[in-house]
């Protein structure tokens, strides 16, 4: 055989190849040309056998060619499969109405949650985390307070009693005057945590709750500050849009002393049900720190102010989530808890 | 505390609204939570009735037959009193209405149809006339068919104070009246209490001694005579009602209307009863019997304080009177008292005696020294007015220790390093002296406080004081603070929040439950040494204890969740548990973080799964992620009984121990009525925070590793891990690891022994190893664990 009718064979293969590729559309089709022309019982095999027959001073050439016609064929079956796979489905698709199937995720808590939301906020307005005994003495939960025994005040919170003397806290301040116990002003925490009342439950009380109490103590602390922290923190939770409400009231261990509102963050203050109409929604006590307890902790009293505030955890969490009834945090029900 | 606005009105002008003044005062810290119609009621669906007919009953002389239109209905109705009449609007109770809890019905008096009542004062509950219905002034009142309320009676509205306990001044119409002349700028008009005296002297007929003068610092009295007893006039009895308060008589009326005026509470005696004519003040002795107003014969300790006459108790002092010596219809002759006793006898004496009254509220939280003689004053004058008598020249005043007003001082620059703003000095001198806390000077201000303010004695009850009235809303919120640096991390927090991550990404749900549980829960574990604390005054047996566990809290979520269907729990809870060392320092309270796994296994929930209960091994690999998620790669498990646990293994991490785990015991899920095994964790967070090694990366080789698997058939009972712990110790340095992939017994495997298959890895990070690097490796590994176990490979 010659060089010639050899290239000749090359050039109607490759014909035939670009033919055969052009009518291919399915994948057996495609597979089918494969062998056809490159498997190896192919007609580039078999042109390759054939290139002892070219004179050797031919071959390299013929070679050569045939080496092009199998590289063109290679590329050329690779992108068919490659675009016939992009087009075309190779198999019926499934119900896709079936469930998925993918391991179930757990879940935290609401009150995580908003605990969360709540010590984030006040840790980048450089608020510190600080902890304390939920089983605490009476010093701690009252008298270092300005709550001594016999005063009014401690029937306004009623108390849980523990064996050996103690209590159950009745709120998370024990923890401000732990801290400033230890440490020296500044001072600026948070204390979250869990607070015990004698209180029967129903939908809006229940006897363990969660507080969060916040303390900031330096000089040249004011009432305006205290004002502008809450509020900086009301539109950080709620949005920029809130406003706030302080009504004077009484806490023994603040003063002046003050409840304050937020705007009702489910009418945006038109009244609504959940404010029963008033455009607020109550959420905690705050004031100016008592020189009182200052001096009972050793601290000048003229020297120094501070501020501190409280807010209650499930309060906020209810307003947020709308959740109706404060016993559905304690239930423990999957189908309230997946919600979250 | 009531307040009527009607009443009000007679001490302090003002032109707002119900609703404005309300919100005024909420905002001057007397939150006002109800704005009530007059007093409150016992009726409900009455309407106004007008009367159109009155034609005589044909059966009966004293009874009418009335047609009653109200509404677009006219009805036939029955009616016995005297002064009915054609014309006139009454309330009327149509068929459906209630009256004191009794609802109105249709009936037949003596053979005539009547669709419902024309009513009386008494039958409402307004007052007690009941000599006729209760006719309205036809211009006032509303439509025929319109709802009646007690303010179409008394024409009223009352305001629902929540009075703050360091204000017992607002408990009284007064003190109100005081806020509200700061509020509106009008004046406030004192009552007159000027009495009419005859020229014998209160001295002849009353002596007083005081035994214990810290706890009566002052007994003032008066004598008045002649009196008649009798029903009180309606204005009286209107005042009563409308701040809920039952008219009894008119002596104890004008007694109870003058504590509501001004604050004060007053007690009048029968003088008859008054043996010897004197009073005396004494502490009661231990085991003491008194019988209170109330009929209730109570027994005294040697806390309580009694009034007493020339031979025995009359009156538990500040509290309530005695049964003894009450006012009657015969009586003639009274002995007011207007004292004042220290807040903290009558407070304890009240709490043990769980006895609270208008009169020991008001002492408990502090009446004033220096009101007793205008009170006993002005009610003498009402009582003269109201009920005749006269009264004996003076009062009869033991004051050993006279109440002296503090002086307090106010600098202008501290009001402002507390407020943030500045208050003109002519603003804070107004509001003070409205408050009538006399201010005197520039700069600082002498503040001279009257005793009726015992919340005021510093500085900052002043700034208070000010700010209240200036207005808490007035001060701008700061825009910037300034932020002292420092270290805000709480790494107990933080890892506590990374233990939640971890369980929630492993699939669990977090719960919350209540600290407070029952003594069953405490009695199935407490920590060794320790016992778990009481409660000493639980609200019920189920709130007694502190919890000492959290899974008994989790198998409780668990049992409720089966009861509403749900075949499947994982959860998991962080929260503390408690016990105590001993009985001297705070309890231990630990961090706990547990959970537990019951039902369905997390990988077998798809449709087209074999469907598969958790197991151990579930619970067991759940613990070893959780613990690697935390940052514990190197923990121990030990097999150890726990008596939670039908068996279990103890976790620690070095010396410390972090917690336990293991299958729920039989036992205790039977309490729990859970059906089907259940798997609990408990670790200590705090321990594990300890024992926690924050990660830090080791170089990873770029050099393949080269698999092997091997099998073993060894003895049933050696455990898989002494096997895999051999292969270890014998594998070389290249060995890296030895995964357990299969476990069989069955027809290949001779009885009583087993096949453990393991996959090995070797690598090296210096080179990629060749066959004769392993080979002899795994030659090792097959002598050695053979020597060892007498196992053989499998083929």
């Amino acid at each position: 055989m010659t060089e010639n009718s050899l290239q000749e064979s090359v050039r109607t293969i490759r014909r035939d190849l670009e033919s055969a590729i052009a009518a291919a559309d399915s994948t057996q089709e495609i597979e089918a040309l494969r062998v056809r022309f490159l498997g190896r019982k192919g007609a580039v095999s078999a042109l390759f056998k054939q290139l002892g027959s070219v004179p050797p001073d031919q071959r390299k050439a013929a070679g050569q060619a045939i080496n092009d016609l199998k590289q063109f064929g290679e590329d050329e079956i690779s992108r068919l499969i490659s675009r016939h796979a992009a087009t075309t489905t190779t198999e019926a698709a499934p119900d896709l109405t079936l469930p998925g199937n993918w391991p179930q995720a757990g879940s935290l808590h609401p009150l995580t949650l908003v605990q969360r939301r709540i010590k984030t906020i006040f840790q980048n307005m450089g608020f510190a985390i600080a902890d304390g005994p939920e089983i605490e003495t009476e010093y701690y939960n009252f008298e270092a307070l300005n709550i001594p025994k016999g005063h009014p005040a401690r029937e306004m919170q009623d108390t849980l009693f523990v064996d050996n003397g103690f209590v159950l806290r009745t709120h998370t301040s024990n923890v401000q005057i732990r801290v400033m116990e230890r440490q020296r002003p500044p001072v600026r925490i948070i204390s979250p945590g869990r607070c015990f009342r004698r209180d029967t439950p129903d939908a809006t009380h229940s006897p363990v709750f969660h507080q969060i109490e916040g303390l900031c103590v330096d000089e040249g602390i004011t009432f305006a500050d205290l004002r502008g922290v809450i509020l900086n923190f009301a539109r950080q939770m709620f949005g920029p849009d809130m406003k706030i409400r302080f009504r004077p009231s009484y806490f023994p261990f603040v003063e002046p002393g003050a409840e304050y509102d937020f705007t009702c963050f489910i009418c945006m203050g038109r009244g609504c049900r959940v404010c029963k109409g008033s455009g607020w929604i109550e959420i905690s006590g705050a004031g100016m720190v008592n020189p009182v307890v200052f001096e009972t902790i050793g601290y000048d009293s003229e020297r120094y102010t501070g501020y501190a505030f409280g807010m209650g955890v499930e309060r906020i969490a209810m307003a947020l989530y709308q959740v109706e009834d404060i016993r559905m945090f304690f239930e423990n029900d999957l189908r309230f808890l997946q919600q979250f | 505390m009531n307040i009527s606005l009607a009443w009000l009105k007679t001490y302090v002008d003002f032109d707002l609204t119900a609703a404005e003044l309300a919100h005024a005062l909420t905002m001057a810290g007397l939150e006002v939570e109800e704005i009530g119609q007059g007093t409150k009621t016992t009726f409900s669906g009455v309407v106004i009735g007008e009367i159109l007919s009155v034609e005589r009953h044909p059966n009966a002389d004293k009874l009418s037959v009335c047609s009653v239109r109200a509404g677009d209905d006219v009805v036939q109705v029955v009616c016995g009193a005297p002064n009915v009449q054609a014309g006139v609007k009454a309330p009327f109770a149509p068929v459906g209405a209630v009256l004191n809890g009794n609802e109105i019905r249709p009936v037949t008096l003596r053979g005539v149809q009547s669709q419902g009542m024309i009513c009386s004062a008494r039958e409402l509950g307004l007052s007690k006339d009941h000599t006729g219905i209760m006719i309205l002034d036809t211009k006032t009142a509303g439509a025929a068919g319109d709802p009646f309320t007690a303010a179409n009676g008394s024409d009223d509205t009352t305001l629902s104070i929540d009075i703050t306990p360091n204000r017992p001044d607002c408990l009284s119409h007064i003190g109100v009246a005081r806020e509200v002349s700061v509020i509106t700028g009008n004046p406030l008009t004192l009552p007159p209490s000027g009495c009419r005296e005859t020229d014998r002297s209160v001295d002849e007929y009353i002596s007083i001694g005081i035994e214990d003068s810290d706890a009566c610092p002052r007994y003032s009295a008066r004598y008045i005579s002649g009196v008649t007893v009798a029903e009180s006039p309606e204005w009286l009895q209107n005042r009563l009602s409308s701040v809920g308060i039952r008219p009894i008589n008119n002596i104890v009326d004008i007694t109870n209307f003058v504590l509501m005026e001004t604050g004060h509470p007053l007690h009048a005696f029968d003088y008859r009863e008054i043996a010897g004519k004197q009073i005396i003040v004494r502490k009661a002795k231990p085991g003491e019997i008194f019988t209170t107003l109330d009929d209730i014969s109570r027994e005294l300790t040697s806390d309580d304080l009694l009034i007493c006459d020339g031979e025995r108790p009359v009156a538990l002092a500040g509290i309530m009177g005695g049964k003894n010596s009450e006012i009657g219809d015969d009586t003639t002759a009274v002995l007011l008292e207007s004292a004042f006793f220290d807040p903290l006898t009558i407070r304890k004496t009240a709490k043990r005696l769980g006895l609270s009254t208008e009169a020991s509220q008001r002492f408990e939280r502090g009446a004033d020294p220096n009101n007793t003689v205008y009170a006993v004053d002005r009610a003498a004058r009402l009582i003269q007015e109201l009920a005749g008598g006269t009264i004996a020249g003076g009062v009869a005043d033991a004051y050993p220790a006279p109440v002296q007003p503090l002086a307090v001082s106010l600098r202008l620059k501290r009001l402002e390093a507390i407020t943030g703003i500045s208050i003109p000095a002519d603003r804070v001198r107004d509001i003070l002296t409205r408050l009538q806390l006399a201010p005197s000077g520039s700069d600082p201000l002498t503040v001279t406080v009257p005793t009726f303010r015992p919340d005021i004695k510093r500085e900052i009850d002043l700034i208070e004081e000010v700010l209240r009235h200036f207005g808490y809303n007035t001060v701008p919120a700061a825009e910037t603070i300034l932020l002292p640096l420092g270290d805000t991390r709480n790494p107990l927090r933080d890892y506590t929040e990374t233990l939640k991550d971890a369980a929630a990404g492993a699939g669990l749900h977090e719960v919350v439950n209540s600290s407070l549980v029952p003594s069953r829960y405490t009695e199935l574990y407490v920590p060794e040494g320790n016992v778990p604390a009481g409660v000493k005054n639980p609200l019920n047996p189920e709130t007694a204890f502190l919890r000492t566990s959290l899974i008994p809290g989790l198998l409780t979520a668990v049992s409720w969740n089966i009861n509403r269907s749900h075949d499947t729990c994982r959860l998991f809870e962080t929260g503390n548990v408690f016990s105590f060392r001993d009985t001297v320092s705070l309890p231990d309270e630990t961090l706990t973080f547990a959970g537990v796994l019951y039902g369905r296994s997390g990988s077998s929930e798809f449709w087209s799964d074999e469907k598969e209960q958790v197991t151990f091994f579930h619970l067991k690999g759940l613990v070893e992620t959780l613990l690697s998620r935390s940052y514990l790669r190197e923990c121990r498990f030990t097999a150890e009984d726990h008596p939670l646990f039908a068996y279990g293994y103890t976790i620690t991490a070095g010396d410390t121990r972090l917690g336990h785990f293991g299958p729920v015991a039989q036992s205790i899920r039977e309490q729990w009525d859970i059906p089907e095994a259940a798997f609990c964790f408990e670790l200590s967070v705090e321990h594990m925070l300890a024992a926690s090694v924050p990660p830090v990366s080791r170089p990873i080789s770029r050099f393949p590793a080269v698999k092997r698997d091997v099998a073993f058939i060894v003895p049933g009972e050696i455990p898989a891990g002494d096997i895999r712990a051999c292969i270890l110790r014998a594998g070389g340095a290249f060995l890296k690891e030895a995964a357990l992939f299969d476990q069989y017994t069955g027809d290949s495997i001779p009885a009583g022994k087993k096949s453990l298959a393991f996959s090995l890895q070797f690598i090296s990070p210096e080179r990629t190893l060749r066959e004769q690097d392993v080979d002899p490796a795994v030659k090792q590994i097959i002598e050695s664990v053979g020597g060892t176990f007498g196992a053989t490979l499998r083929s």
